[in-house]
């Protein structure tokens, strides 16, 4: 099953997701106050067995990701993704570098996870916001290994709507992604909610 | 938090008859999230947070 969206859906969509994304940024702004640059989004629909080949191109092999699946009028997996020594370097800011180094595995996870946690609500919330849809977004898993085995391969045959943003914090030498992986059978109701949307711009 | 979502927790503990004034502090922005938590009662407040808003809340209910 293929999915096709208008270059002007494909745009909208585009700039839905960098509306969401901004408001993710702002939210780490806040968290670590300091400056966080943003790249366009990216909008691919490729086989499902192509994002990791995809996600590849973009991050080191191993990463440090904290998902969260994503149910509801469209469902996926919301991956947030870091370099993995870029993570320790995020969480050393977040928590001020107070923390005695013996202490921070622990305080490591939850830090990132709640990052995740609200970097992705805030995109993923802004999204369906905008297009009147509901989604659950489940908790947070935190995941350190490469990038084949965090971003499990759906079926052969699928294909997959992948959206992806780069981020980065220059003054901190810290960048990311935001990628997310749509399971595109869920994606007429996303459709239809980009079909209004442009119509309402238009209108 | 896992088996039980915030606006859960909050609908056990009014039945509890025991919690009266609660806040929703969730990291989760939809609007449906927000008129749900808003149609109990509860102050709906938004991850990250600062001290101003749970400031703000503390006041209202003192």
């Amino acid at each position: 099953m293929t999915f096709e969206l208008t270059p002007l859906e494909q745009d909208a969509l585009t700039e839905i997701f960098n509306l969401g994304i901004g408001r993710a940024a702002s939210a780490l702004n806040k968290m670590v106050e300091d400056e966080v640059i943003l790249r366009v989004p990216e909008v691919v629909i490729i086989p499902h067995h192509r994002a990791t080949e995809y996600i590849q191109n973009h991050v080191d092999d191993k990463i440090t990701a904290i998902r969260q699946r994503v149910e509801g009028d469209f469902s996926g997996n919301a991956i947030l993704l870091f370099p993995k020594s870029n993570s320790l370097q995020l969480v050393r800011t977040l928590l001020k570098d107070q923390v005695p180094l013996d202490s921070l595995t622990e305080l490591e996870q939850e830090a990132l996870l709640e990052v995740g946690n609200v970097m992705l609500n805030a995109c993923f919330g802004t999204v369906t916001n905008l297009l009147q849809l509901n989604i659950t977004i489940s908790l947070p898993e935190l995941e350190q290994g490469k990038v084949n085995d965090i971003v499990k391969l759906g079926s052969k045959d699928a294909w997959a709507l992948m959206l992806q943003v780069h981020f980065s914090l220059p003054n901190k030498d810290i960048e990311g992604f935001v990628s997310f992986i749509a399971d595109v059978i869920s994606m007429q109701h996303l459709k239809s909610s980009l079909v209004r949307f442009v119509n309402q711009i238009g209108s | 938090m896992p088996g039980m979502d915030g606006i859960e927790l909050s609908d056990a503990l009014v039945a509890t008859g025991k919690v009266r004034n609660m806040a929703l502090l969730t990291a989760n922005v939809q609007d449906a999230v927000r008129e749900r938590a808003l149609k109990r009662g509860l102050t709906f407040l938004n991850k990250p947070i600062t001290e101003e808003p749970i400031c703000g809340f503390l006041k209202t209910i003192l």
